[in-house]
């Protein structure tokens, strides 16, 4: 007999579309020496 | 001594977009729907799994040891909103009193280094990044060339610098550059006109041409990059788009990143009177969206993180520095009596002693709205700006 049982359905999770060490950095909004982290 | 980790001092966002949520957290950004989200506007257990499990709530751990140092606290500028003034110049001639003069030595350069390093080893970094700072660091050009010349014996790996650009020559950034100066950041308010109302020079007169031809010269000259500040204020908003074709016009915008900035009420007896309507908001959004257009490298908005030199109150992953060697917690209190929280040559003062002379780098400002206003004003624009990049295709 056709196996008829549906297919699992992806899990709906959050999309990561970007991570932190792609594009820019921001800067503070003082004089932040954030460099280091960049 | 607090016993802060680094990690505990990130802080994830969570912003409404036009059509979806925007997670920002320290390790990245993630696109979430209403379902991701539990009534109280949390990420559910399953999504804050999946979001850590794909490095979103990871920071990173600092690379570099952050030093800041005032090399002079002099200033050849006579903006009325400086945080170093101590008070009006009411005979309108441009010259507000500042804090107290000091001027980096080469004596004091010795102590600031062999603090950096002592720090340095507490904390197990092995690389030293220094930010120029003033008053006008360029006041003291042998100050400035000298500290990143010794400073490589101590793990310099880059250095960036605050100036207001009017004494910077081609020769100055051809020496800094080849010591690791990478950017200088420079500050702009409102189209030439306006701004030469504003930023002034404490013997008259305007300053947009020379910032501009210096800059332009400097570039020809150098590698160096350049970090645009925009001061937004009731006096200058309104000249903010002029401003952007003016400097798209006369600078290599490939090599600007830019911001739009608050100015704060930090200068005696100046107040910003601008509100945050929505209207501004919309203002804001289009000029980091024509920014981004013109070329200008416009910063992704992040997560909260963490300053290197205020978030900790120990100096563990950086230091600001006056020119005179005391310790300050913050640029903002740098050279300003009573704020004292330590010499180079001493170390830091016991943390009973100082706990009520650290802040951080807001903590002096007042705004015409409060914190709740501020805040939500901040996420609108960053969403809104996300929105934009994510319908143009250009997430990441």
């Amino acid at each position: 007999m056709p196996d008829n049982t549906p297919e699992p359905s992806e899990p709906d999770l959050p999309e990561v579309v970007a991570h932190a060490d792609e594009g820019e950095g921001y800067p503070c909004s003082g004089y932040c020496n954030n460099n280091a982290m960049d | 001594m607090q016993g802060y980790r680094i990690d505990e001092k990130f802080h994830e966002r969570i912003l409404r977009g036009q059509h979806n949520w925007w997670f920002l957290g320290p390790g990245g950004i993630a696109r979430m729907t209403d379902r991701h989200l539990t009534a109280d506007g949390t990420p559910t257990p399953e999504a804050e799994r999946h979001l850590r499990a794909c490095g979103l709530y990871e920071g990173k751990s600092p690379r570099f040891y952050s030093l800041t140092v005032l090399t002079s606290t002099d200033c050849n500028l006579g903006c009325g909103y400086c945080f170093q003034n101590t008070g009006q110049d009411f005979s309108g001639k441009n010259r507000p009193p500042r804090i107290s003069h000091t001027r980096l030595t080469s004596a004091t350069i010795t102590t600031i280094l062999e603090f950096a390093q002592r720090q340095m080893s507490a904390a197990g970094l092995e690389k030293l990044h220094i930010l120029l700072f003033g008053g006008e660091p360029l006041l003291n050009p042998r100050g400035c060339l000298e500290l990143l010349a010794r400073a490589a014996d101590y793990g310099l790996e880059s250095a960036r610098m605050i100036s207001n650009a009017t004494l910077l020559t081609p020769e100055l950034a051809r020496r800094l550059t080849g010591l690791g100066l990478s950017t200088v950041q420079v500050t702009f308010d409102g189209d030439r006109d306006r701004h030469d109302l504003i930023r002034v020079r404490r013997s008259g007169g305007g300053t947009f041409d020379s910032i501009i031809t210096n800059m332009v010269r400097a570039s020809q000259a150098s590698p160096l990059r350049w970090h645009l500040r925009i001061n937004v204020s009731d006096r200058n908003h309104v000249t903010v788009d002029g401003l952007l074709d003016q400097l798209a016009g006369q600078l290599e915008p490939s090599r600007c990143s830019i911001h739009f900035a608050w100015v704060g009420d930090a200068g005696i007896g100046y107040a910003n009177e601008l509100k945050r309507t929505a209207r501004l908001a919309e203002d804001f959004l289009r000029w980091r969206v024509r920014a981004r257009e013109m070329g200008f490298l416009v910063p992704r908005p992040r997560a909260h993180i963490p300053c290197l030199t205020c978030s900790f109150d120990d100096g563990r992953y950086g230091a600001t520095v006056n020119a005179d060697g005391t310790l300050a917690s913050c640029w903002e209190t740098a050279g300003k009596p009573g704020w004292e929280v330590g010499t180079v040559a001493s170390g830091y003062l016991p943390a009973e002693q100082i706990k009520d002379r650290w802040i951080s780098c807001l903590d002096n400002r007042s705004y015409a709205d409060d914190d709740a206003t501020q805040n939500s004003f901040e996420d609108a624009v960053d969403a809104a700006y996300l929105d934009y990049l994510d319908e143009n295709g250009q997430l990441p």
